[in-house]
């Protein structure tokens, strides 16, 4: 079976081909997981609920050869949420208690991920991550390929600055 | 124009792209998600249990919802081995009672069914002791049902089935082709069947259109007898005084009969912690959803009260501790409310309580208690006697508080009224440790 076949049985409510789906994509799943999340142990419960939202929406995806993509969105949502989430008990908690070792490699993708709003993290990790096309891009969000491409411009100004800024603070 | 940009961009994804992977156990977490994916499916339907009750007969009921379960992967694929148990996974890895029974295979498929038009029922299998019968099923059709929910569901046998509670899914059913429930019945007293072909007689509303059908089955082997334990045996928790009867463990339950002293100034509701413990340490702790004993009768000070069965381990001793219980003060075991003036006349003491609303159709109450999953209270009783019934209740968490909402039957009674209390969170504590064997 080639992948837009299984992806067109997994739409169809077929138990088997999801269960290959997911498994087809895992690797993609769990790298964008860490692109935001701190340690495998969160990419991990990130797959698994992934696969729980995706499991009751699939019945939702209009074109098979989206599917990789509409899954790397859940996980990208799903990282946002979480992150916002922590932020929420850090505000709470006076002490905030150190969880699992983070991988320092990615701190810098995760900084630049995050200085940015959640719509452009999305937008930039699915052009420069997952080398989605910006018509499809365009498809997925119902919006023409020109507001896709200006929003693209305006990201990477905000990134500019970002990079520019903490190139600045690596001088000093 | 962004060159620079897009060249970093470009290295970050590519030490993103070498950074190694927790690909050994990605496939577990993909396998359990689909488990917990189905297990909230039914879990949802389950919030909409509905319950019906033979006869007079009144049981503790407990709401428990666990928001989250995670299941373990190796025991879900166990029971996802067996046709029609993956929506099952979460509540039976809840009970180890259940467990023992699919390990020990106690489960017994059946496989028959019915097609009536596009749908077709077919009883899977079930659980039978003396103590109840848990009723699997499957409702599929050719075509997507957008609505199916159970209008009635009944079991007959050649002799007349015992008193029971018996609770069934609510509304199931959402854009699918198949889905599973289960029958839950609780016979009040121990139940032998001498013949074991019995009917299932059940009238489904699919979409729009009702579907009825009645399906005979054989149960291929006779119930494993409870093996009861006579105590007897008078303890006492925080002043308060209790006998427990005896101990009767089946495989689907343990009954625990406790009988409360009269004399008692405070009624004890439920109790928190009522376990087994073997010579080893292990635990058999209360049943944690649905049917979790029977009583509350008026005027009986006899109850029963359900933990999760260990029939199938063999412990060399056993005991029954106790070291925390529900309690209010006798004469103050109830609610006494006035829906027309909106007036919340007297509740126990402990925690704030609050009428927010009332109507005649019901009230709205807030508990200065976070999360205390329970059902208060089953009927009403108004200021001239009347039982009122209470045909719906909602329970949900709001911030640190928790919000009980009944709603009764008939708005034609008097006020006020009165709702007795089955739990309430006042505790008592102590203990109490008894030798079963």
């Amino acid at each position: 079976m080639d992948e837009l076949e299984i992806s067109r049985k997994a739409i169809a409510g077929d138990e088997g081909a999801f269960l290959a789906l997911l498994q087809t994509y895992k690797e993609d799943l769990l790298r964008t997981a860490l692109a935001f999340l701190k340690n495998d142990q969160d990419a991990l419960e990130a797959l698994q609920e992934v696969t729980v939202r995706a499991y009751n929406k699939i019945h939702t995806v209009k074109e098979p050869g989206y599917a990789k993509t509409w899954l790397i969105r859940i996980m990208i949502n799903y990282c946002q949420d979480q992150l916002k989430r922590q932020k929420r008990i850090h505000h709470w908690k006076t002490v905030v208690d150190h969880q699992g070792a983070e991988d320092v490699s990615q701190i810098e993708l995760k900084e630049a991920l995050a200085s940015l709003p959640e719509k452009e993290q999305q937008l930039i990790y699915l052009k420069y991550f997952q080398d989605v096309k910006i018509k499809d891009i365009a498809k997925l969000e119902n919006i023409p390929e020109g507001t896709v491409k200006s929003r693209l411009h305006k990201t990477l100004r905000t990134l500019r600055a970002y990079f520019e800024d903490e190139g600045g603070r690596e001088h000093v | 124009m962004y060159e620079r940009e897009e060249e970093k961009l470009r290295q970050l994804k590519s030490q993103l792209e070498q950074q190694s992977l927790p690909l050994d156990e990605a496939d577990q977490m993909i396998r359990s998600g689909i488990a917990k994916a189905k297990a909230d499916r039914s879990k949802k339907n389950r919030r909409r249990k509905r319950i019906m009750w033979s006869a007079a007969l009144s049981a503790i009921l407990v709401l428990t919802f666990v928001t989250s379960i995670r299941v373990s992967t190796a025991f879900a694929n166990t029971i996802a081995s067996i046709p029609g148990m993956e929506p099952f996974v979460a509540m039976i890895q809840q009970d180890k009672g259940l467990q023992a029974i699919f390990k020990e295979d106690y489960y017994q498929k059946i496989g028959a069914s019915q097609t009536v038009g596009d749908v077709t029922m077919t009883i899977d299998g079930v659980i039978l002791d003396e103590t109840g019968m848990n009723v699997y099923y499957t409702i599929e059709s050719s075509k997507k049902m957008k609505t199916a929910s159970v209008n009635t569901i009944e079991i007959t046998n050649s002799s007349p089935m015992p008193e029971a509670g018996i609770s069934y899914g609510g509304m199931s059913a959402n854009d699918i082709f198949s889905y599973q429930e289960v029958m839950e019945i609780t016979f009040s007293k121990r139940n032998v069947f001498a013949d074991l072909s019995f009917t299932v007689e059940a009238e489904m509303d699919i979409d729009s259109s009702e579907v009825s059908f009645s399906i005979p089955f054989e149960v291929p082997e006779q119930t494993k007898p409870s093996k009861p334990y006579v105590l007897n045996e008078i303890v006492e928790l925080d002043g308060q005084h209790f006998t427990v009867d005896k101990v009767v463990i089946s495989p689907l339950r343990i009954g625990v009969q406790i009988t409360f002293d009269l004399n008692n100034t405070k009624k004890i509701l439920s109790f928190e912690d009522m376990r087994l413990i073997d010579e080893k340490g292990e635990v058999w702790s209360k049943i944690a959803n649905g049917v979790t004993g029977f009583g509350n009768e008026k005027g009986k000070t006899t109850h029963t009260f359900f933990l999760q069965s260990n029939y199938f381990s063999t412990p060399k001793k056993l005991y029954l501790q106790i070291n925390k219980a529900q309690a209010v003060k006798q004469e103050q075991a109830f609610l006494e409310v006035n829906t027309d003036t909106k007036e919340l006349l007297s509740y126990p003491d402990g925690p704030q309580l609050q009428l927010v609303d009332a109507s005649r159709n019901g009230i709205e109450l807030l508990l200065s208690v976070k999360d205390f999953h329970h059902d208060p209270f089953t009927t009403a009783i108004d200021a001239k006697g009347k039982e009122i019934a209470i045909s719906s209740f909602s329970l949900y968490g709001e911030g640190d508080a928790t919000h009980w909402g009944p709603t009764f039957e008939t708005t034609s009674y008097t006020n006020p009224i009165r709702l007795e209390l089955h739990a309430y969170p006042t505790y008592i504590e102590g203990d109490v440790k008894v030798e079963v064997k």
